[in-house]
């Protein structure tokens, strides 16, 4: 078996992150995009790198040291469990391959783990991404022994198999549960996201579990955080501990994520086939009767394709609506709890008024559907391609299904804010306007950069909406706009905060229109070249 | 009503897909595209039909040129690839009603076009169900179906017969000849010799992407078999040299 493993695993490692499409494509393009894309990618692990070494180093000066390992194990676990629970399911259970696969004499286990073992190495490299600056720095620092860096790294090498199982019975039984439910992509969906929701919202309430934080526990603030972490989380007081010294924590830290995984996978392969038949199989009930027809216009036609696209994909719609659904959560949460304790919770005490419109805009930018909506027509391109349509009329659909979808989400969020914050007229139009003219901007701009991004050639609709080029750029553009006017916002002093919210407006809305006229010129024929 | 004249298309990295291929379809006319694999079949149909853009000479359909006015061309033919992907999160009818729309065909129209395709081809039952739960024959009628609702004058198929059954096959042959009677003309590329020996007026037989042979299909046979024909112009062995 662990040949079958060896052989299974590499036939999927080899295109990690596209390496194998990238060795043996002739296509230059394609090529120059991996690289862009790897450029991208290292940009972005260093800033994070520099972010980590900068906290670590942070909490070791305010003698926090002990908290360190704790604290970036936490992190790091979270980090994977929510993005992998995302895709864990269509992962795990697709049937792309699978039924080749299983006419081969190849044990199943070895097609689970397998399987795993991908997930696992993309796990790895996310938590060494992490956890490695924080502990580089605090090895700096710290000065510690040998002992340190060994059960240190041993720890690493185990860290991702306890969310990744988590990840994996959480995104197994939430396909399971809506493949039972008649719109199974919606429900898989509101799943998703519900559960995204309750780590995120889980992870930033952890500090309230009842214990007052008194002026003695100040002076034990180490022994508090830890407690605190360990509560929910036990391998992350055991790595702490582990790396302090204590051998028999490194022996719970590698055989309780271990026995659980081991456990996982001896249960799946029992129901594995069932479970990827059942979530593959569409019925049929054969019994339509044919009635009268209505006619729709052009514009309805497209968009009502756009948005039944849309709402087919689970994935699709869990990670493009997870930002807006945020705008609604941080608005209802500044009105439940307050903006002082949002901006302690949030880990920023200075936020003013001023700021609150890039605060509920950024969650908004973090994706948007056009992004990967060119992409998502994969092998169904040549319809649009063959139809008497104009490219105008197509990508008018794609901003406006967009649009749809963010518009009531951005009511609501904007309401309810006002409502929190009970701001001043003016304070209250940039509330409105400010995350309107990112939306809408990010809407046009997503499209702009699929069309000169696109990849049509997929099998997953992962590889589309989470890990393409187009959705990578227009995240950190997004990001990069907000950022950029909200630290002008602090900085610029001298300057009012209502000249910086509209020249950030009026910037908006001239790059959208530039965009809208000049990047969305494409035609569909030199897309799919 | 289709006319191709000096087709040349070569793909990024040089390969010359196609080579000045030239070819006119009239009204009526069922048209045969033969070749080996690779010859360029699909290629030449993908820039027909405006997916493929090409480097030298010129397509027009009844007259308009496919690269100056392509929404004005696309709305008189119809395509269907020899694999066609359908929209799967779609249902049969929710596809049709989409192609309808599309091209403005009236509620009543469709309803009663659908209503005698859909009949024809036995699908009516299934109209109601996902198209992911649909076989490979059921998507092509269904792909047939929603590309002879607003009556084409031009049916462009790549491997049509590919994964139909011998009844919709039949059927689909019964279909092109009706096409034809009312005005409209079929081209369609198939390895099937012979279907477009006892189906084609025309064919037109394509190798290593250069049109070698193209007329009437008696005056190319000459009394011999399609397939000796093909095998001999494209240089193999003829099927009764075979031992």
């Amino acid at each position: 078996m662990l040949k079958q493993i060896r052989w299974l695993s590499g036939l999927q490692l080899c295109n990690l992150f596209g390496w194998n499409e990238f060795r043996y494509t002739k296509d230059r393009k394609k090529k120059w995009m991996y690289v862009a894309m790897a450029a991208l990618w290292i940009i972005l692990v260093s800033v994070l790198a520099v972010f980590i070494g900068k906290l670590s180093a942070l909490l070791i000066r305010y003698g926090l040291e002990r908290v360190v390992p704790v604290y970036f194990y936490t992190i790091v676990s979270l980090v994977i469990l929510f993005f992998t629970f995302l895709k864990a399911g269509s992962v795990l259970f697709s049937m792309n391959s699978f039924e080749i696969l299983i006419s081969l004499p190849l044990s199943k286990a070895a097609i689970v783990i397998s399987r795993f073992l991908t997930m696992y190495v993309t796990g790895l490299l996310m938590g060494m991404a992490v956890l490695l600056p924080g502990i580089a720095v605090y090895g700096y620092l710290v000065r510690p022994g040998l002992w340190f860096y060994l059960a240190g790294m041993i720890g690493i090498l185990f860290l991702p198999l306890l969310p990744l199982t988590l990840a994996s019975i959480a995104g197994a039984l939430i396909t399971a549960v809506s493949a039972r439910i008649r719109h199974k992509s919606l429900a898989e969906a509101a799943l998703m996201i519900l559960l995204s929701l309750a780590v995120l919202v889980g992870s930033t309430l952890l500090p309230e579990s009842g214990e007052e934080i008194g002026a003695e526990m100040l002076l034990n603030l180490s022994d508090v955080m830890i407690r605190q972490i360990g509560k929910f989380y036990p391998s992350a007081l055991w790595y702490g501990s582990a790396v302090s010294g204590n051998g028999l924590s490194l022996l719970w830290l590698i055989a309780v994520p271990a026995l659980i995984f081991a456990g996982f996978a001896a249960v799946l392969q029992n129901c594995f086939l069932d479970i990827c038949v059942a979530l593959n199989t569409t019925s049929a009930k054969h019994d339509y009767q044919m009635k009268s027809q209505n006619s729709h216009s052009l514009l309805r036609a497209l968009l009502g394709r756009e948005l039944k696209r849309y709402f087919a994909s689970g994935i699709y719609v869990a990670n493009t609506i997870m930002g807006y659904v945020l705008m609604i959560v941080i608005a209802v949460m500044m009105l439940a709890a307050g903006t002082e304790k949002i901006r302690m919770l949030l880990g920023i005490p200075w936020i003013t008024e001023s700021l609150f419109p890039f605060l509920l805009a950024l969650p908004a930018v973090i994706t948007s559907m056009t992004s990967c909506s060119i992409s998502m027509e994969g092998k169904q391109f040549w319809i649009i391609q063959t139809l008497p349509v104009r490219e105008k009329e197509i990508y008018d659909s794609k901003l406006l299904a967009n649009l749809v979808i963010a518009a009531p989400f951005w009511l609501i969020s904007t309401v309810i804010l006002c409502a929190a914050v009970q701001p001043s007229f003016a304070e209250g139009v940039w509330i409105f306007v400010i995350p309107a003219c990112y939306i809408v901007f990010l809407t046009v701009a997503g499209l702009a950069v699929n069309l000169a991004v696109p990849v049509l050639n997929w099998d997953n609709e992962v590889k589309v909406v989470k890990q393409s080029a187009s959705t990578a750029i227009v995240m950190v553009v997004g990001m990069v706009s907000v950022l950029l006017p909200t630290a002008g916002v602090l900085w610029l002093t001298k300057v009012p905060a209502y000249v910086i919210l509209g020249v950030t407006a009026a910037v908006l809305i001239v790059l959208t229109a530039g965009l809208y006229r000049i990047g969305l010129r494409k035609k569909l024929i030199e897309t799919a070249a | 009503m289709l006319e191709i004249r000096n087709l040349t298309k070569i793909y990024k990295g040089g390969k010359r897909a196609v080579s000045n291929m030239s070819l006119s379809v009239e009204a009526g006319d069922i048209y045969g595209f033969i070749g080996h694999n690779g010859a360029g079949k699909t290629t030449a149909i993908k820039c027909i039909v405006g997916i493929h853009d090409f480097n030298e000479g010129e397509i027009f359909i009844n007259g308009i040129s496919i690269r100056e006015h392509p929404q004005q061309c696309k709305a008189m033919f119809a395509y269907i690839p020899d694999n066609p992907d359908l929209y799967e999160y779609l249902t049969g009818i929710q596809y049709l009603n989409f192609i309808a729309d599309v091209f403005g065909v009236s509620g009543k129209e469709r309803e009663i076009r659908i209503r005698k395709e859909a009949d024809d081809f036995e699908l009516t039952a299934s109209l109601g169900d996902l198209i992911s739960s649909y076989s490979h024959g059921m998507k092509q009628k269904l792909a047939l179906i929603g590309a002879l609702l607003h009556q084409p004058k031009l049916l462009i198929l790549d491997e049509p017969f590919v994964g139909l059954d011998p009844a919709a096959a039949l059927l689909l042959k019964n279909k092109m000849h009706e096409l034809c009677r009312a005005g409209s003309a079929i081209f369609f590329s198939t390895h099937v010799l012979d279907v477009a020996e006892k189906l084609c007026n025309k064919v037109a037989i394509i190798k290593e992407g250069t049109l070698i042979a193209a007329g009437r299909t008696e005056e190319l046979t000459k009394g011999e078999s399609l397939e000796n024909v093909f095998m001999e112009v494209v240089g193999r062995v003829k099927t009764d040299q075979m031992a």
